[in-house]
């Protein structure tokens, strides 16, 4: 079992979380790239990137900073934390 | 012959506890403490199993707890390791994979078609002539395999247990203790876990006439067993190891799951046999085996023993098992004995006679037990025969360091030690002792303890950390422990019954690297996983590429290091099951129960069989009213000023229009126009809306919410109320009378039209009212606190008994709504449909400046190709058609039936197809394929097929309060 240390939660194993990938929003408008090309081809080159991770117990996001190649955690932070102010 | 010895100073057994077992129908004495190996050869019986492909006689190979030469059945459980299962009073055990018993195994006679039977036989033979693969196939299904599986054992449920802790040490040897004891020194959480039902390791057999070396032993067990930080787990193995240090062990009770901050790989080493003709005759072992026999369960394993050496320990377990009275009849080692130190001399002056730079040619048996080897020496020239009745091997290792290349280790072949070794660990992660390539018993000692001070080190609770010793610099391995033979025979893996010519054939056939000589040879893949036999595949292909060892690579163990009963994996077979507030009124009447996702959901309430049943329900609805408990629906509250941009990003719909205090169906796609899910939206205030999801779907459309409106920055607070809110659907023409008796709540159709909400007291409980129309009837969908579920249900069967009342399933809420034409999302849509297909189109506002789907729904629109249409057919419904039967045309499927169902209203079969857009057309004929492979003629049916003006929404009573 993988634990990653998040604010708020404490140290929390990855069984209880659903990770949402990397997705973004999707934009109003796609620019030059068909719907075909922006659901589909995703960018999957093992690297050091941000991704959604939901904790379904107390339901909030977090923003997990993780390389996917050695599944290292570098850290977290709440989604939406921003706009709490 | 094998015998039992006098007593031994570490052995495990208990004499006064004698017992009596069955094997193969014949009824034998043994010791409490044996396992079934040592009982037997205790008894002489030498032959224990017949081997895999040639059912050849097999017995004691490695006796490591990993010896996958005996396998046995006990009849509820099956491939049994006869070296770990310890017998039980009474109980009777089988051979595996005999025909006929292990004596006279019929199948025996394949080794005479050994030689038609070459490396990838079945991959070559059977492939064709086509037509006759069927019977091919049963065939070697009956012969492959092993133990059988018996269905009707009781089933027995363990437990998985979680451990945290601060290290984890896995080997209860030399350094797995001496790691312990360091550990002990600091107040901090120790796990150590071994195999074998005592710890102590090597220390009882490689060391057991060593006075100092028991009284270390002996003072760290004392420690451990005091110590109140310390947990000691005996007949547990590390099966795998997982992401942060986590570690099932499997133990007799059920899997112990640790979760460390440190770990320490004190597991040592697997020894490997030797490669010779005939090497796996009953009798032939390694000399660890030997060893562990005679010391743990007092057992000689022959009487006359030729010892093969290709290291140190083979000379000293010659010299001590001359102590306890085997005639060493000659070793023979593969070098020089003078390279062998004072042991070479010990053994002389001992009077063993000792062949140099020979190996051994070929070992013979009369009667099927060994009487003889023949000698080569490595000149090639024939030597003498030598009388024997066991020849044990010690040849080389290899590390049981499975659970290292797990953890990310990375292992290097040491040319010096001849051996592979862990050359870096990962962070928090450490390995001591032999299987760190440390061989000298002091050494292992220093070792382990180091590995220990680094794990506490790296822990924080010591600040230095200890110096490790070196390597040891002989080799304790010889580089080739292989001797080809013209007649062939050499077995490399005994699992597989593999010689040395099926990896040179699938070497000469381009299988020329380790990983795809593993899958053509199928080297390494049997129950043993190759822990005794790809070292030695490794040592053949370097040969035969002519390169080094290191050169050649190894295959990666996976998990699991010994095979793992599915029962352990299973454990309590603890999940998850949801009730709803009016559960007991379900359970007392005798509702039948089934899982629903996560949920337990009434499907019918059976009185009779669930077909008159969910007819009766059917009708009650149709005619009178009932009730069905929706409490399941997922339910979510959202608050704030970004509410609808959140609502009108997410679901397709527009929310602009929708009033305060009316509903409308909405749905969700994802990025690629695919239906999500569905529910009802209602407008409380304009920053204040009721939404619904589907039953099983709820939390992911929480999820999903939360997570856009995290994503684009709403304001928005999302609130999860599905299990804090029941729901009823009350639905019939009297479901206005009916609930009009209990409410404050205005029912006229001048104040609560369809498609409103309406907030009052019903029942004395503060709730919402919804009227919506799943099922077709006027229905008032009405939610309240879960608290008062079971009371308010009740309230409404009691105020609806002269009406008629009743609850009902969702079987029969299934065939109300689908004469109404309404879909079941995950039913009648899949994981490809998008609204257009399943007529949702007028769902969809493609105007609308952003939401999720949008760009591939506008793609997707005018490209149509199938579509989901009525049908109905006058077939007699006792030939059910069944969902996902086909639709075929012209011979090739033209879609596929996603519900269907006998209508009392049209008293005819009707149903829901996904099909191919030319055959949509009402009046089209179609094709159904039914299980019988026949096909049924359908036509397609404007929908609904019930109340298409949707008349039964009215309320026919202008004031339903007078009616009632």
């Amino acid at each position: 079992m993988k634990y990653i240390d998040f604010p708020t939660l404490g140290r929390r194993p990855s069984s209880e979380f659903v990770v949402g990938g990397i997705i973004d929003p999707e934009p109003a408008e796609l620019d030059g790239i068909s719907p075909g090309e922006w659901v589909f081809n995703r960018d999957s080159i093992p690297m050091r990137r941000t991704e959604w991770w939901y904790h379904t117990p107390t339901q909030l996001w977090f923003l997990v900073e993780r390389h996917t190649a050695t599944d290292e955690v570098f850290g977290a932070t709440l989604a939406g934390a921003a706009i709490d102010g | 012959m094998a015998k039992r010895l006098p007593p031994q100073p570490n052995e495990w057994i208990k004499r006064d506890r004698r017992l009596s077992f069955v094997f193969e129908g014949e009824r034998y004495d043994g010791l409490e403490g044996d396992v079934l190996s040592s009982a037997l050869l205790a008894n002489d019986v030498v032959v224990q199993a017949r081997s895999f492909k040639y059912h050849r006689p097999r017995g004691v190979l490695s006796f490591a707890n990993h010896d996958a030469n005996v396998l046995v059945t006990t009849g509820d459980r099956t491939n049994v390791r006869a070296d770990v299962e310890q017998v039980a009073q009474g109980r009777s055990y089988r051979a595996v994979n005999t025909y006929g018993g292990l004596r006279f195994d019929v199948a025996r006679v394949i080794q005479l078609f050994a030689r038609v039977l070459p490396v990838g036989f079945y991959y070559k033979a059977f492939y064709r002539p086509r037509f006759l693969f069927p019977l091919w196939e049963r065939l070697i299904r009956t012969m492959a395999g092993l133990g059988k599986v018996n269905t009707t054992a009781p089933c027995v449920r363990v437990t998985r247990r979680n451990r945290f802790c601060d290290v984890l040490i896995i080997g209860g040897g030399v350094a797995g203790l001496a790691a312990a004891k360091q550990c002990l020194s600091e107040s901090i959480d120790v796990v150590i876990a071994d195999e074998n039902p005592r710890m102590g390791g090597s220390f009882d057999y490689l060391h057991a006439y060593d006075e100092s070396a028991q009284a270390v032993k002996t003072a760290i067990l004392d420690l451990l067993n005091s110590s109140n930080s310390a947990e000691v787990l005996t007949q547990h193995f590390a099966a795998g190891f997982y992401a942060d240090n986590s570690v099932p062990l499997v133990g007799p009770n059920g899997i112990v799951h640790v979760h460390a901050k440190a770990v320490i790989f004190a597991t040592g080493l697997y020894e490997q046999p030797a490669v010779f003709r005939n090497n796996d005759l009953p009798g032939v072992m390694l000399v660890s085996a030997a060893q562990r026999l005679v010391h743990r369960y007092a057992i000689a394993p022959c009487a006359n023993a030729v010892v093969l050496a290709g290291n140190n320990e083979a000379y000293a377990a010659a010299i001590d098992l001359q102590k306890i009275g085997v005639r060493i009849a000659a070793i023979v080692d593969l070098a020089e004995p003078n390279s062998r130190g004072d042991l070479a001399a010990t053994a002389m002056a001992n009077g063993i006679q000792i062949i140099p730079n020979a190996s051994i040619d070929e070992a013979r048996s009369r009667n099927g037990r060994l009487v003889a080897v023949s000698i080569r020496s490595n000149d090639g020239k024939q030597g003498q025969s030598i009388e024997c009745d066991g020849v044990l091997m010690s040849v080389g290792w290899a590390p049981a360091g499975g659970l290292l290349y797990q953890a990310g280790a990375r292992l290097e072949y040491d040319p010096t030690l001849e051996q592979v070794v862990p050359v870096s660990m990962p962070a928090g992660t450490y390995c001591a002792g032999r299987l760190n390539g440390v061989f000298d018993y002091l050494d292992q000692i220093d070792d382990g303890a180091a590995a220990a001070a680094a794990a506490l080190a790296d822990i924080g609770v010591r600040s230095d950390a200890a110096e490790r010793p070196a390597r040891t610099v002989q080799p304790h391995s010889h580089p080739y422990p292989i001797t080809p033979h013209a007649k062939g025979k050499e077995f490399v893996d005994f699992d597989e019954d593999l010689q040395v010519k099926d990896l040179t054939v699938a070497y000469r056939e381009g299988f020329d690297s380790v990983e795809l000589m593993k899958r053509y040879s199928t080297i390494g893949m049997g129950p043993s996983q190759g822990k005794t036999a790809n070292m030695n595949g490794v040592r053949i292909l370097g040969q035969l590429q002519d390169k080094a060892v290191a050169a050649v690579g190894v295959t990666t163990p996976r998990p699991f290091t010994h095979p793992v009963p599915m029962g352990m994996l299973a454990g309590r077979r603890l999940r998850r099951q949801w009730c709803t507030p009016m559960h007991e009124y379900h359970h007392a009447e005798n509702a039948d129960l089934q899982e629903a996702g996560t949920w337990l959901r009434p499907m019918s309430y059976t009185r009779g069989s669930p077909r008159t049943a969910i007819e009766r329900e059917y009708q009650m609805v149709r005619e009178q009213v009932g009730i069905i408990d929706v409490s399941t629906l997922g339910k979510i509250e959202l608050f704030g000023p970004d509410v609808i941009p959140l609502l009108e990003y997410a679901y397709t719909c527009s929310f602009e229009k929708l009033k305060p205090h009316m509903t409308r169906y909405i749905f969700m796609v994802d990025g690629s126009g695919t239906l999500v899910d569905d529910g009802v939206a209602a407008r409380l205030a304009d920053d204040h809306f009721y939404i619904t999801a589907t039953s099983s779907h709820a939390q992911a459309v929480v999820r999903q919410l939360q997570q856009y409106a995290d994503q684009l920055g709403f304001n928005v607070a999302i609130v999860d109320r599905t299990f804090q809110v029941a729901a009823l659907n009350l639905a019939g023409p009297r479901s206005a009378d009916v609930l009009s008796k209990l409410t404050d709540i205005d029912l006229s159709s001048e104040n609560f039209p369809y498609l409103a909400l309406r907030e009052g007291q019903i029942a004395g409980v503060q709730a919402r009212a919804l009227r919506v129309g799943f099922v077709g009837e006027l229905g008032y969908e009405i939610h309240f606190p879960a608290s008062h579920g079971a009371a308010v249900w009740q309230a409404l069967l009691e105020a609806g008994a002269a009406a008629g009342i009743g609850a009902f399933g969702v079987e029969a809420q299934r065939l109300l709504r689908l004469e109404k034409g309404h879909l079941i999302f995950g039913q009648d849509t899949d994981g490809t449909t998008n609204p257009y297909e399943v007529n949702l189109g007028w769902g969809v506002r493609l105007s609308k400046e952003q939401f999720v789907g949008k760009h591939s729904l506008t793609k997707l629109k005018p490209m149509l190709k199938r579509r989901l249409v009525g049908f109905v057919t006058d077939a007699d419904p006792d030939r059910l058609i069944q969902e996902c039967h086909l639709i075929i045309e012209q011979g090739g499927i033209a879609g596929r039936v996603t519900s269907v169902a006998y209508s009392p209203h049209r008293k005819a079969v009707i149903g829901l197809a996904m099909v191919d857009s030319s055959l949509t057309e009402a009046g089209q004929t179609l094709s159904v394929r039914v299980s019988d492979a026949t096909t049924v003629a359908v036509t397609v049916a404007d929908m609904p097929f019930y109340d298409p003006d949707n008349e039964r929404q009215q309320i026919n009573s202008s004031d339903p309060r007078q009616a009632a």
